[in-house]
């Protein structure tokens, strides 16, 4: 499971500023993976190269951030954001590999930890590519990158209560994947 | 909002909650089976860098280098993921005066102020791509001993001035004794001097690069590298292009003047 969320103190983020290397270290590592992750499932071509860009451009930046530790994690994740949207601009998008493979799915009184056994990442993928891709968005920086919505509503430009209405709308659509015998079968949106 | 919406948004926070805490909520099967799904992605993606591929990618540029004719410096950047390990290497690992230091004996542009270690290994990686490169490579082979020729070899014993702020100093110093000298408003490539424990002399002003101690790596002329690699397009928050507008298709436009004037001379013949 993920490492939970790690809020950065403002004097760490004030050495970072200095060029403190220890704290730049401290700043990669709580961040880039969850940087990676997010980057790999929305669909980067080479989300490893896309992280460099990002702290390259965090580095650059961070003389001018003003803010708490929570702020700066979203912080990160604009820039994630935006460098993301600035590929796909540049490049034809790749959307994530869908399986073609009918979801498994666990006999009725299968207990949970059998469910997941027969939920495979492939077929957790494939469920996530056949959301639009605003919920795909809110979703996984809500997931993934453990931001509130408060943050992501910053971060996509909506507001709160959008933000709200494609979690659910994301949230009840993978239920509905689930549900039916296909993953790859067109989810009303 | 309305008692339903409250409901649902309380449903939705369980099942969100449900997957970042790692738990299954109490509710019905198939959300059960939602937030494991949902928890799984999760897992997959916080899938750390992989150290031991970015690793070998650094052993593989340090054999290129290493073992290549000349010029290495191509060698190095030719070498798969150097680019990127670079930057992760830059911003994470390796120190960042010697790195500069490497990267302008290897010819690599150096802006921006040394005065922020990252903020000039970032320029460095974004300016000077193939530079940054093979400079970390050099900074690794150093510390490892991984290299020959390299791991033993001088390293390059050049000042960086970068036109407003202080210098790199001695790179053959210790890290925490290297001197730190300022630069002049102009470029300056002046050699360093002085103890280590000493601030380094300041640059004189604008004269063109003088002569470094020669590296113990031969290095290729700066345009065997290929042109410099850019920063991309700056980042915008604006909706995502790819916005083919279809020719209009019907009647072609006319010109309304041309049309008049075609009437008016039907008109004259009639």
């Amino acid at each position: 499971m993920a490492s939970p969320r790690i809020e950065h103190p403002p004097e760490r983020i004030a050495a970072a500023q200095r060029g403190d290397a220890r704290a730049w270290r401290a700043i990669y590592d709580d961040l880039a993976p969850a940087v990676l992750g997010y980057l790999r499932l929305r669909g980067a071509r080479d989300p490893e190269d896309l992280v460099g860009e990002v702290f390259l451009q965090v580095a650059q930046r961070i003389g001018s951030f003003e803010g708490s530790g929570a702020g700066f994690r979203s912080w990160v994740f604009t820039i994630a954001h935006h460098r993301l949207v600035d590929e796909h601009r540049v490049r034809e998008r790749r959307p994530l590999v869908l399986v073609d493979t009918p979801l498994e799915r666990p006999a009725p009184d299968a207990p949970d930890d059998d469910a997941l056994a027969v939920v495979g990442t492939e077929q957790v993928l494939a469920l996530v590519a056949q959301l639009t891709e605003d919920q795909r968005d809110v979703l996984l920086l809500r997931l993934v990158s453990g931001l509130t919505i408060e943050e992501i509503a910053g971060i996509l430009g909506r507001s709160v209560g959008s933000t709200k209405q494609l979690q659910r709308r994301g949230l009840n659509a993978v239920r509905r994947l689930l549900e039916s015998d296909d993953p790859a079968t067109d989810v009303p949106r | 909002m309305s008692e339903h919406d409250q409901h649902d948004e309380a449903a939705d926070d369980a099942v969100v909650d449900a997957v970042l805490d790692g738990g299954v909520p109490d509710t019905d099967p198939v959300w059960g089976l939602t937030v494991l799904a949902l928890g799984q992605l999760r897992s997959h993606a916080a899938a750390p860098i992989d150290q031991a591929a970015a690793d070998a990618h650094v052993a593989a540029a340090v054999n290129a280098i290493a073992t290549a004719e000349p010029p290495p410096a191509a060698a190095a950047v030719g070498a798969p993921g150097a680019r990127r390990v670079g930057k992760v290497l830059a911003l994470g690992v390796v120190g960042a005066s010697l790195l500069g230091g490497a990267a302008a004996a290897l010819g690599g542009t150096l802006s921006g102020s040394t005065e922020e270690h990252p903020a000039v290994v970032a320029e460095v990686a974004v300016d000077a791509d193939a530079a940054v490169a093979v400079a970390v490579v050099m900074a690794e082979a150093r510390a490892e001993g991984a290299a020959p020729g390299l791991a033993d070899g001088e390293p390059p014993g050049q000042a960086v001035a970068d036109g407003d702020g202080p210098t790199t100093g001695r790179p053959d110093c210790p890290d925490d004794e290297r001197g730190v000298g300022v630069g002049d408003e102009n470029r300056s490539t002046e050699m360093a001097t002085g103890p280590c424990e000493a601030p380094g002399i300041a640059g004189t002003p604008g004269e063109p690069a003088t002569t470094a101690p020669t590296p113990p790596v031969s290095v290729g002329p700066p345009t065997s590298v290929g042109p410099p690699v850019s920063a991309g397009p700056p980042v915008s928050a604006g909706p995502p292009i790819t916005v083919d507008i279809p020719e209009p298709v019907g009647r072609p436009e006319v010109d309304q003047d041309d049309e008049r004037e075609e009437k008016d001379k039907k008109g004259d013949d009639g």
